[in-house]
């Protein structure tokens, strides 16, 4: 068990996730009663994935595909530990680093250098840690320039360069990726793969999502392929995608 | 299925505790006070409930030690952003109006003056120490319940952003308005100490050294409200309504509390009631150590530990059993 484990990064076994949606938008229990009196109350039960299990071995790069809403994100977040599942369950071997939606936690009002240190400590980094890296952050994200303006007033692509720098600022053993890439000019994008290739080149586990299948093509050498919340095809890139590909 | 055998035996051990400190343990209390039926039986409810809110939060973190080795483990790991709430609270508080800290002060000083005037001059109510000092130490206890839950059961729901993006242990975010209250009590207490300066000069009031305990009824206090916002903003996240419920709830607790009356001028049986408050023995506890230079007995201590360790189970057995469900609900 202990010898499986020590090349297995992350196994998802049998997870499904159901959302309940109530039909209409219940804030009060005043609205909660009337209606349970009027047998109005329906929820509909959403499912977004259905019975998903696979495993993922240390030093992988698996790419995840399928068409909007076919629940990618939500496997996503389900392994990062943001949602439970309804059923089953995902488990990661080391340490994680979402990105999934960078930048969390950065208030508007606050300056480059606060957001750095405020979402430094919701990712769970140590004071003294950001305190030295904080040049390498400003650099990479090409913003010394604004270090003391409110980020209120920047571009997306410019709130995303600082929070991929400030999320990828350790070398994680997993690394979650979720469309990022997408924002940002080409010279940015570049330097995030680059900074990913280095990542793996150091053996990191890496699971993308992403719509750009020439970026799955080059980066990864697994596909896992969702449709409607089931798994649909799970493979060397190759095959996949070119199933992928002919199916729609 | 062997989840039900420890939950009998809880309750079979409850029901004994309930029978051991309902009876037993009275009759030796009434040596120093006299024991009547209503003391035996706060003391069996509260050899009831103690345990089985103690044993019912074992027994789940027992069941999901997952759960409870990922809550502590992030404590540690997240202490700079608990800092970082914290702070930022504090900074917007205090910094963006110059007056900020002025009022914390002021506040309870208004108060103070107002009430006296009416409580001492038209009412007249007569209370040991003069009315002032009793009525700030009052105040300052309530003020810090009620702000510290309130505030607290909105907090998950406007940190949904964050929740929604990040893993984080969600317990911070009532936790981080515990602490940001404290902080506001402590800057208030600035207020006690300055009538409290003044009196002394005014030869009305000896300082003595009970007065070092005041950290102790505030560690009471806070432990007991950190419970209370656990269940408010875990439950707050399903019933948007209860914000409107609990203000009326905190509105009648004021009142049913010991703050601008004492004890002494109500009926018996309505003191009886009384016991059950936990706020009353808070209130009495932080009296007697900052007042009236009286340490509390281990009995007095045992009480408010029970009711604040009572509080805090249940708001963690609470809070971790919906914990999982706040993303799908903000
Ligand atoms: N909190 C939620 N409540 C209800 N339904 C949800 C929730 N989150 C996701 N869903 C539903 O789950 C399905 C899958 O969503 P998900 O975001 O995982 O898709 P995706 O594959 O990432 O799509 P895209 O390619 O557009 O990013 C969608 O139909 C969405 O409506
Ligand atoms: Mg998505």
């Amino acid at each position: 068990m202990e010898e499986n484990q020590n090349n297995i990064a992350v196994t998802v076994e049998g997870v499904s996730m159901r959302f309940n949606m109530p039909k209409e938008k219940l804030d009060s229990i005043k609205e909660f009663f009337v209606k349970l009196l009027k047998k109005q109350l329906r929820f509909e039960e959403f499912t977004a994935l259905e019975n998903i299990s696979f495993t993922v071995k240390r030093g992988e790069v698996v790419g995840i595909v399928g068409l909007n809403g076919s629940g990618k994100s939500t496997l996503l977040k389900i392994i990062s530990g943001i949602l439970r599942p309804t059923e089953g369950h995902a488990v990661t071997y080391g340490t994680l680093s979402p990105l999934i939606e960078l930048g969390a936690g950065f208030d508007f009002d606050l300056t480059t250098r606060e957001n750095i240190y405020l979402n430094g400590s919701v990712l769970g980094f140590d004071r003294a840690f950001i305190r030295e890296k904080y040049d390498e952050i400003l650099d990479f994200a090409e913003l010394r320039a604004f270090e003391n303006v409110a980020i209120k007033n920047f571009s997306s692509g410019m709130i995303a360069r600082l929070g991929f720098a400030i999320a990828t600022l350790v070398k994680p053993d997993i690394l979650i990726v979720d469309e990022i890439l997408a924002v940002g000019d080409f010279l940015f994008q570049q330097k995030c793969e680059a900074r990913i290739a280095e990542m793996m080149a150091g053996g990191t586990t890496v699971l993308i999502v992403s719509h750009a299948m020439e970026q799955i093509e080059r980066l990864c050498s697994r596909v896992i392929w969702l449709e409607k919340g089931h798994l649909r095809g799970d493979g060397p890139t190759a095959v996949i995608c070119e199933e992928y590909k002919n199916a729609r | 299925m062997k989840k039900k055998l420890f939950y009998a035996l809880a309750v079979v051990l409850s029901l004994l505790s309930a029978l051991a400190f309902g009876v037993l343990i009275p009759n030796r209390a009434a040596l120093t006070n006299p024991a009547s039926w209503d003391i035996h039986i706060f003391h069996g409810v509260l050899g009831l409930i103690v345990p089985l809110g103690i044993f019912a939060f074992l027994i789940e973190t027992l069941f999901d030690r997952e759960a409870f080795k990922k809550d502590v483990g992030s404590i540690r790991r997240y202490r700079y952003l608990l800092l970082d709430l914290v702070s930022r609270d504090v900074k917007t508080k205090y910094r963006r109006s110059v007056l900020g800290l002025l009022w914390s002060i002021l506040n309870p000083l208004l108060m103070m003056l107002v009430l006296t005037a009416v409580f001492s001059n038209i009412i007249r109510v007569q209370v040991e120490g003069g009315f002032a000092l009793f009525y700030l130490t009052g105040y300052l206890m309530f003020t810090f319940i009620s702000e510290a839950t309130s505030v607290s059961m909105m907090s998950i729901a406007y940190a949904a952003p964050l929740i929604k993006k990040v893993y984080l242990p969600k317990y911070i975010f009532p936790l981080e308005k515990c602490i940001f209250s404290l902080v506001n009590m402590l800057f208030s207490l600035i207020a006690f100490v300055i009538v409290f300066v003044v009196f002394a000069a005014m030869g009305k009031i000896t300082p003595s050294f009970a007065m070092l305990l005041f950290p102790l009824p505030m560690i009471y206090v806070f432990l007991f409200a950190f419970g209370i916002s656990l269940i408010l903003s875990a439950a707050y996240i399903f019933f948007r309504d209860l914000a409107h419920i609990y203000s009326v709830i905190l509105t009648v607790w004021m009142y049913a509390s010991p703050i601008i009356y004492p004890v002494d001028i109500l009926p018996a049986w309505l003191a009886s009631v009384m016991r059950f408050n936990p706020l009353y023995h808070y209130i009495t506890y932080f009296r007697d150590v900052m007042i009236y230079g009286r340490v509390p007995s281990l009995y007095e201590n045992l009480i408010c530990i029970l009711f604040s360790v009572l509080f805090l189970a249940l708001g963690i057995l609470c809070f971790r059993k919906a914990q999982d469900k706040f993303v799908l609900y903000i």
